[in-house]
């Protein structure tokens, strides 16, 4: 995460322009294989923690940031939020059910594993909804649309 | 849930009066889920409270410094709801899952796993609720409240 350090004696719109750009530029640092390998479940979920982060500072930030571009670039930070938390969650179940499944008792097994199977199919295709995601992500420009905004 | 939308911030005004109208709208939005959240039976207001504690910490890694050390203290606890809360979150979710599933695994086995997930729910919304209590307990949000009703000349003014 970029480090950001505020002055009291700024102002909110300045202070605005400042974080944008240190927030976008967490979201858009992430490598897409390691995000889009199911193997490495920290590339995907460090990027949706910088997408959150990224929304929180464009909802306390509005009022500083011209209304339209504003709003459709929180929607399209808002779809990509959403297509890496469908994946995040499936990779969430599925390291739960893998911890159950090493201290669970033998007659459980069954069940685990009929969880997981189904979890992996829809991490599956959580990873190709969040590989359209990505890539609709750069046909909007939404990262030099971001850095549009917080010039 | 959609974020509460914050009044009266303009470009031109200075940050930290901003910085206290927002810590203060989304302070109070997180101290709104209780007691709702404080039902064991209502994950829902417990599944927005974590997403209110989210933006709470997100905007203090921000904005704190204005607020002064009561907002590492405000920072930290949100951590830690938000920990406590999304375990309370993968374990409603995964209960959900298994009672669509039951129908394929073995009963017995589905049964037994179910009783584990729910015992495992239950210590983790026992630990929300102390974590809770623990909060309230320290006067956390009455030092939020003044910390952030603070004008830069020390008086005290309303706002949202």
């Amino acid at each position: 995460m970029t480090k950001i350090e505020l002055r009291a004696d700024q102002a909110y719109g300045e202070a605005a322009r400042t974080v944008l750009a240190a927030r976008a530029n967490d979201v858009f640092a992430h490598e897409r294989e390691r995000v889009l390998d199911p193997r490495q479940v920290e590339g995907v979920h460090k990027m949706r923690v910088a997408s959150r982060r990224l929304r929180a500072a464009l909802e306390i930030f509005a009022p500083s940031f011209p209304p339209k571009p504003l709003r459709s670039a929180l929607a399209e930070v808002k779809l990509l939020a959403d297509a890496l938390g469908e994946r995040r969650d499936c990779d969430v179940q599925i390291e739960l059910l893998e911890t159950l499944r090493e201290y669970g008792r033998r007659s459980e097994r069954q069940a685990i594993e009929d969880l997981l199977a189904d979890l992996r199919r829809e991490q599956q295709l959580a990873n190709e909804h969040l590989a359209s995601a990505l890539e609709h992500t750069d046909e909007a420009r939404l990262e030099q649309r971001l850095r549009r905004l917080a010039r | 849930m959609k974020a509460q939308a914050i009044g009266d911030l303009e470009f031109a005004m200075a940050l930290p009066e901003a910085a206290r109208r927002i810590v203060a709208v989304r302070s109070n939005e997180l101290f709104g889920f209780v007691p709702a959240a404080l039902d064991e039976r209502n994950a829902a207001a417990l599944h927005n409270m974590r997403i209110a504690a989210k933006r709470l910490r997100y905007v203090l890694e921000l904005l704190g410094f204005v607020i002064g050390p009561v907002a590492d203290e405000a920072q930290a606890q949100a951590r830690e709801l938000q920990t406590v809360i999304g375990e309370v979150h993968d374990y409603d979710v995964l209960i959900a899952r298994l009672n669509g599933l039951s129908a394929k695994s073995s009963q017995r086995g589905a049964r037994r796993l179910g009783l584990r997930l729910h015992s495992r729910r239950d210590a983790r919304f026992a630990d929300f609720l102390a974590l809770w209590a623990e909060i309230e307990d320290s006067g956390l949000r009455e030092r939020l409240l003044a910390a952030t009703t603070l004008s830069p000349n020390g008086s005290i003014r309303a706002h949202n």
